[in-house]
């Protein structure tokens, strides 16, 4: 079965990659010719196939480029961190809570900022993910709370930390549970922050329907590690929701919309509580 | 020959795992410090590498972020480390190649798109045994790229 997977992995890929065209651009619109053997001979070659993800940051980043507001309420409570005992919502809920640190953080919520860092190091810790949130880590956010770029950094590099942390130490199974969580809080807040009416903020929309390309990577990157159970079973939550994804197609029904919102809702439901 | 297939096809998944961690601290000296005013846009993708060879990077690009991308290899492979970046159609977007082997680019989508990167180490017939860590990493910045 754990065969099949695979094989069934690379002929998706596979499929994707040789059903492409061949006539090619460079940055200044000069016709380059790379032959269709070309682009097939790199996909043939290739002697591995990664996934960059989005980190918490670059989605609070665009969440600031679409010009929502700051909303405390859609965040998930410091107080929950106590109520995670498996190393499944451990992974997730440091994902999350890294994703709202990053929102609050560039919404300028220094407090909250705070608060959340420290909630994220107590889940780390408790992962094993030694000197990924270090004491040092959280007197440097202190330290230059008022400096956005710097705490970003060093949000940026402790999610960074946490996730190599993992993978180094053969758990890479909760290093992409992470991402998960705080790819997943970034849509949650996404769809919450454009509410009912699909149609108030165009820019918000796009961002959300953008999302798409994400979630087939991050599917494309938990499938490594599908043969761990709860990951399988991640992986078949993430699947229902690319269905209900695809139907999303401009101009979007508002009614569709309100079945996609809830369905990220109940995912990321699950996943905190 | 199914069984070989098999293991081929399961090296290609497990191969990145094993790689990233020797490569961190590489990529830590070498690529992060090019990341200049640019925020590291989490987990950088890292792989020992030889000649010959090359990796496919999927990775989405979202509307009014402007990205870095660096790339960097270890001391013993070729310095003219190839990456091109292609859109979901295989239109090419950049190729260092035509840009003099450059280990920086910075580029802002007009879209949010998929994208495909492809690192090719270059055959110049050194010994293909030897494998070294290649690193790209992504920086990003908001809206008008002038911090925030």
């Amino acid at each position: 079965m754990k065969h099949v997977k695979i094989i069934l992995n690379c002929l998706f890929i596979s499929l994707i990659l040789f059903g492409c065209k061949s006539n090619n651009k460079d940055a200044d619109g000069n016709e380059i010719k790379i032959t269709k053997e070309d682009i097939e001979n790199s996909y043939d070659q290739a002697q591995a196939i990664l996934y960059s993800l989005p980190s918490p940051v670059e989605t609070a980043m665009i969440l600031e480029s679409a010009g929502v507001e700051f909303n405390p309420s859609l965040l998930n409570p410091v107080s929950n961190v106590n109520d995670y005992t498996s190393n499944k919502k451990k992974a997730l809920n440091l994902g999350i809570y890294s994703a709202d640190l990053s929102y609050a953080s560039l919404f300028d919520q220094q407090q909250i900022t705070i608060n959340y860092m420290a909630a994220s190091k107590k889940l780390a810790d408790q992962l094993g993910i030694l000197d990924a949130i270090s004491d040092t880590t959280l007197q440097k956010i202190e330290d230059n709370i008022s400096d956005k770029n710097e705490i970003m950094n060093i949000i940026s590099e402790t999610f960074m930390n946490s996730s190599s942390y993992l993978e180094e130490n053969n758990r890479g199974e909760l290093s992409s549970m992470i991402i998960l969580g705080g790819w997943i809080e970034g849509l949650y807040l996404s769809v919450k922050l454009i509410g009912d009416d699909v149609k108030s903020n165009k820019d918000l929309l796009d961002i959300i329907l953008g999302q798409q390309f994400s979630l087939e990577d991050m599917i494309g990157l938990l499938e490594y590690y599908q043969d761990y159970k709860e990951v399988g079973l991640l992986v078949a939550e993430l699947k229902e929701l690319k269905i209900m994804f695809e139907k999303l197609e401009e101009p979007v029904n508002s009614k569709e919309f309100e079945l996609f919102s809830q369905k990220v809702n109940d995912i990321r439901t699950g996943y905190i509580e | 020959m199914k069984k070989i297939k098999l293991i081929v096809l399961a090296l290609i998944i497990i191969f990145p795992i094993i790689s990233y961690a020797q490569c961190k601290e590489f990529t830590e000296s070498t690529a992060i410090p090019l990341l200049d005013d640019f925020i590291l846009s989490g987990r950088y993708n890292s792989l020992k590498m030889g000649e010959g060879e090359q990796i496919l990077i999927f990775k989405t690009l979202n509307k009014g972020i402007t990205y870095r991308f660096i790339i960097c290899g270890e001391t013993g492979l070729p310095d003219n480390i190839e990456f091109e970046i292609l859109d979901w159609e295989d239109n090419l977007i950049y190729n260092n190649k035509s840009d003099s082997y450059k280990k920086i680019w910075d580029y802002k989508s007009s879209s949010t798109q998929r994208i495909k990167i492809v690192i090719k180490v270059p055959d110049e017939g050194g010994d293909a045994t030897v494998k070294a860590c290649v690193t790209l990493v992504t920086g990003i910045k908001n809206l008008e790229g002038g911090g925030f």
